[in-house]
C-alpha cells in the first residue's frame, strides 16, 4: 500500500509510522497513533470532526481510521452514531450525533442491513414489487439528501452488490434483479454528488479492487463485522483518501522533465528518430503517460516542462512527432536550458505567481528528485525509477491532483495551518554544491584498456551535448591509438549514494615529438552533466602528461548540440589561440592548476 | 518474543491496561476493558498475528487468557517456553 505523508514530516518520523502500514496490526497501528499525537501540534493539522452512521459495526476499526486520517494531516476525533439510526441522526437538529458538530459526515450502509427482505426473498417477488423495492430504496436516498441541511459534507457510500448475489446466472439476467437494484440505487447517489454537501464514498469501488477476500464472513456473522482486518487500514485508507481533498488543498503544478519521462530516450543523444513514443514497448509506457499528463491538465493542473536541454531540441521533438498526445501549447511552461532544475522551479514559480508548495515534480532521475526535495523542500516530488512502468503508476495513483469536481469548490480546510511551522529550517540557503557534496559523489579515472573498448566507441558515436570535438572514431581508428605509445586515453567512471553510473566520460590526447599535448577528444555522458566530473578527467589527463610536457593544445568545434561546453576550456585556463569557423583552439603552458571540486573524491 | 508475551502485549494494546495488569487468569470477569468489541479486536488480531482461524465454536470460548492460550495451543501454537 503506498502511502502519502505529509510533507512537512521528516523521514525518521515517516519511518516510526511506516511500520503499522507494513505490519498492518493494531499494536503497530496504536504505536504509531501515539506517536503521531506526541508531534509538534502544528504539524498534525487541523481538527476535524468524523461522524461514522452506519449500518453495521465499524467500531472496532477506530484506530485504523484515525491513523488513516491523521496522516492526511489532521487530528481527527471519529464518533458513531447508533446502529441503523440514519435519518435521525442527521435530520434532527437536535440529535446527539449532530450536537457533536461533525465536520465530515459518513453515510455507511449495506443493502443487506437496510433492506434484508429484498436481499433474501427477491426470488418470490414480481417484477412490479421489484421495482416497487428499487425505487423505495431510491426514494429514500433523496428524502435522505433532500432533508439534509447542515454545513458538514456528507459522504454516501454506494452499495456492493452482497455476497450471496456474487456469480449467480439468473440474476445476472434480470432487471430489477439484486445486482439491476445495487447500480441503480448506485446511480441515483452519484446523482447526488457535490449538490448539498454530497460526496461519494465508493465503496463499491474499493470492494471490486480489493475482492471479496476483503469480506470476513465469519466475523460479519457473529459480530456483523464484515470487513477483514486485513483490510482495515486499505478500508480505512480508502475513507481517508475520499476526505482528503477537503482538508488540503490539491497541487497547481505539475514539473515535468522530458528526456526518458515523457518520452523514451534523450533527444540530444538519441536523436529525433529514435524517441520512444509510439505503440511498441516501451513506447507505449511513454504514450499513456502523455495521455495521463493530458487528462490532469484537462481537470485544471498546470503543466510545466524542466528538462537538461537544448531548448531548439525540445521543439524539434513536437514538431517531428506531431502525433504525441501533448503539444508544445499544453504546457503553461518551458525550460529548456542547462541550469539546476530547482532554479528553474523557483523561475517558473515567480511566472505563474503560485508558492513552491503548489508543485509535484516528476523526473525519472533519482539524482534530480534528491536535488529538488533537498533545495525545495515545499516541492512534492513523486518517488519514481527510471522503468516508465513506475513513472506512469506513480502518477496515476497519486492523490496530490485528487479533487471533487473540475470547478473551485468549498473547503472546510482550517486556512494557514502550515503558517504555524516553523520554516527558517526550510528557507535555510541550499546551494547546487551543498547537494553535490551530499551525494558522496566519486570518480575514478582509468587508462582505457581492450575491455573498455566497446564502451568508448558508444560514448564517441552517441555525446553530442558534452563533446568538444565529436570526432565519432570508428573501432579500426581505436584499436590503432591503443596500441600507439603516442596516445593517451583515459577513462572516467562514476559513481555517487544513488548508485553506479558506470563509464561516463572520455578523454583521448596524443604527445608529439616536441613534448606538445594535443587533445583529440574530451567527452562526457549527459548523464553525468552538472556534477562537475569533467574537471576530475582534466586533472587526470595533466596529472599523466604533465612531467613529460610543457604545452598542451585543445580545440572547440561547435556544433547544433554542444553549446554547454562552449567555455569548458576557458573554465580550467587556457587561453584562446584562434577562432574560426565554429572552431576556437586553445593552448596552455604548464604547469595547471588542479581544478577537480572538493565534493568529488578521486580515485586513479 | 514468546507466544505469551505475543498474546499478553496484543491484549495490553486492546484492553488499554498495562502490560504488567495481565496474566493467565485474565478474564472478561476482571478486565474491564474486555468488551464484545474487544473481543472482535482480540479474535482478528491473533487471527492476523498467528495466521489461523478461530472457528466459531472457539470464538465462544475466548473469555479469559487462560482460554485463549489452551485454544491456540489446540492450534499448534506453542506455548512450551512460556
Amino acid at each position: 500500500m503506498k502511502v502519502e505523508y505529509p510533507i512537512f514530516w521528516n523521514q525518521n518520523q515517516i519511518d516510526r509510522i511506516e511500520s503499522a502500514y507494513k505490519e498492518n496490526s493494531l499494536i503497530k497501528v496504536k504505536e504509531a497513533l501515539e506517536f503521531i499525537r506526541s508531534l509538534p501540534a502544528a504539524i498534525q493539522g487541523p481538527d476535524i470532526n468524523i461522524g461514522i452512521l452506519r449500518t453495521f459495526t465499524l467500531e472496532t476499526m477506530i484506530d485504523y481510521l484515525q491513523l488513516s486520517f491523521s496522516i492526511i494531516p489532521c487530528k481527527p476525533n471519529i464518533f458513531f452514531g447508533d446502529f441503523d439510526n440514519i435519518e435521525q441522526s442527521i435530520l434532527d437538529k437536535d440529535s446527539y450525533f449532530l450536537r457533536q458538530k461533525p465536520n465530515l459526515i459518513f453515510i455507511i450502509w449495506r443493502l443487506e442491513d437496510i433492506h434484508p427482505n429484498l436481499v433474501w426473498d427477491i426470488d418470490s417477488m414480481s417484477l412490479s414489487q421489484r421495482i416497487y423495492e428499487c425505487e423505495q430504496l431510491i426514494e429514500r436516498v433523496g428524502l435522505l439528501i433532500s432533508g439534509y441541511s447542515e454545513n458538514a459534507s456528507l459522504f454516501m457510500a454506494t452499495f456492493s452488490v452482497p455476497s450471496r448475489w456474487l456469480g449467480v446466472v439468473h440474476d445476472q439476467n434480470r432487471t430489477y434483479g439484486i445486482i439491476d437494484i445495487v447500480s441503480r440505487v448506485n446511480q441515483s447517489i452519484r446523482s447526488y454528488a457535490d449538490k448539498k454537501k454530497v460526496k461519494i464514498l465508493d465503496l463499491e469501488q474499493w470492494l471490486s479492487a480489493t475482492g471479496q477476500c476483503a469480506i470476513d464472513q465469519k466475523m460479519d456473522l457473529f459480530a456483523k463485522s464484515p470487513i477483514s482486518s486485513k483490510y482495515a487500514l486499505s478500508f480505512s485508507n480508502f475513507c481517508s483518501k475520499t476526505a482528503k481533498p477537503l482538508i488540503l488543498p490539491r497541487y497547481k503544478v505539475l514539473a515535468v522533465d522530458l528526456d526518458n519521462t515523457i518520452w523514451g530516450g534523450v533527444v540530444g543523444e538519441d536523436g529525433l528518430e529514435d524517441l520512444q513514443i509510439n505503440d511498441n514497448y516501451p513506447g507505449s509506457v511513454y504514450l499513456q503517460i502523455q495521455r495521463l499528463i493530458l487528462s490532469l491538465k484537462h481537470t485544471g493542473v498546470m503543466i510545466v516542462a524542466i528538462s537538461k536541454n537544448n531548448l531548439s531540441d525540445v521543439n524539434l521533438v513536437f514538431e517531428h512527432h506531431h502525433n504525441m498526445p501533448l503539444k508544445l501549447e499544453d504546457f503553461t511552461s518551458i525550460r529548456a536550458n542547462w541550469k539546476e532544475k530547482h532554479e528553474n522551479i523557483i523561475s517558473i514559480a515567480k511566472e505563474l505567481n503560485v508558492g513552491m508548495d503548489s508543485f509535484v515534480f516528476l523526473d525519472d532521475q533519482k539524482f534530480e528528485q534528491a536535488q529538488v526535495s533537498q533545495a525545495l523542500p515545499e516541492v512534492r516530488v513523486l518517488s519514481v525509477n527510471s522503468d516508465p512502468l513506475s513513472i506512469y503508476n506513480s502518477l496515476r495513483s497519486t492523490s496530490f491532483f485528487d479533487t471533487y469536481a473540475i470547478v473551485e469548490e468549498d473547503k472546510v480546510r482550517i486556512r494557514d495551518y502550515k503558517s504555524q511551522i516553523d520554516r527558517n529550517k526550510l528557507k535555510k540557503k541550499y546551494t547546487t554544491e551543498d547537494f553535490l557534496r551530499n551525494l558522496e559523489l566519486c570518480a575514478s579515472i582509468r587508462h582505457l584498456n581492450r575491455g573498455m573498448l566497446p564502451r568508448a566507441i558508444q560514448l564517441l558515436s552517441k555525446t553530442n551535448q558534452f563533446n568538444l570535438t565529436t570526432k565519432r572514431h570508428n573501432q579500426e581508428t581505436l584499436n590503432n591509438m591503443l596500441i600507439d605509445s603516442s596516445y593517451i586515453l583515459l577513462m572516467l567512471s562514476l559513481s555517487d549514494r544513488f548508485g553506479d553510473q558506470g563509464e561516463v566520460g572520455l578523454c583521448i590526447a596524443t604527445i608529439d615529438s616536441k613534448q606538445e599535448v594535443s587533445i583529440d577528444s574530451f567527452l562526457l555522458s549527459c548523464r553525468a552533466i552538472g556534477r562537475g566530473a569533467e574537471y576530475a578527467l582534466w586533472d587526470a589527463l595533466i596529472k599523466s602528461v604533465e612531467e613529460t610536457s610543457c604545452t598542451i593544445k585543445a580545440e572547440y568545434i561547435a556544433t547544433l548540440k554542444n553549446t554547454v561546453t562552449a567555455d569548458f576550456y576557458t573554465t580550467v585556463g587556457m587561453k584562446v589561440e584562434s577562432r574560426e569557423g565554429g572552431i576556437v583552439k586553445y593552448s596552455m603552458a604548464m604547469p595547471a592548476n588542479t581544478k577537480t571540486p572538493d565534493w568529488i573524491n578521486v580515485k586513479t | 518474543m514468546s507466544n505469551l508475551n505475543i498474546l499478553i502485549n496484543l491484549s495490553s494494546s486492546i484492553f488499554e491496561i498495562p502490560v504488567s495488569d495481565i496474566d493467565i487468569e485474565s478474564s472478561q470477569d476482571n478486565i474491564k476493558g474486555w468488551d464484545s468489541l474487544a473481543t472482535i479486536k482480540l479474535i482478528t488480531e491473533l487471527e492476523k498475528e498467528f495466521s489461523i482461524q478461530f472457528d466459531i465454536m472457539e470464538i465462544v470460548e475466548l473469555t479469559s487468557i487462560g482460554k485463549v492460550v489452551d485454544i491456540l495451543k489446540n492450534k499448534g501454537i506453542d506455548f512450551n517456553d512460556s
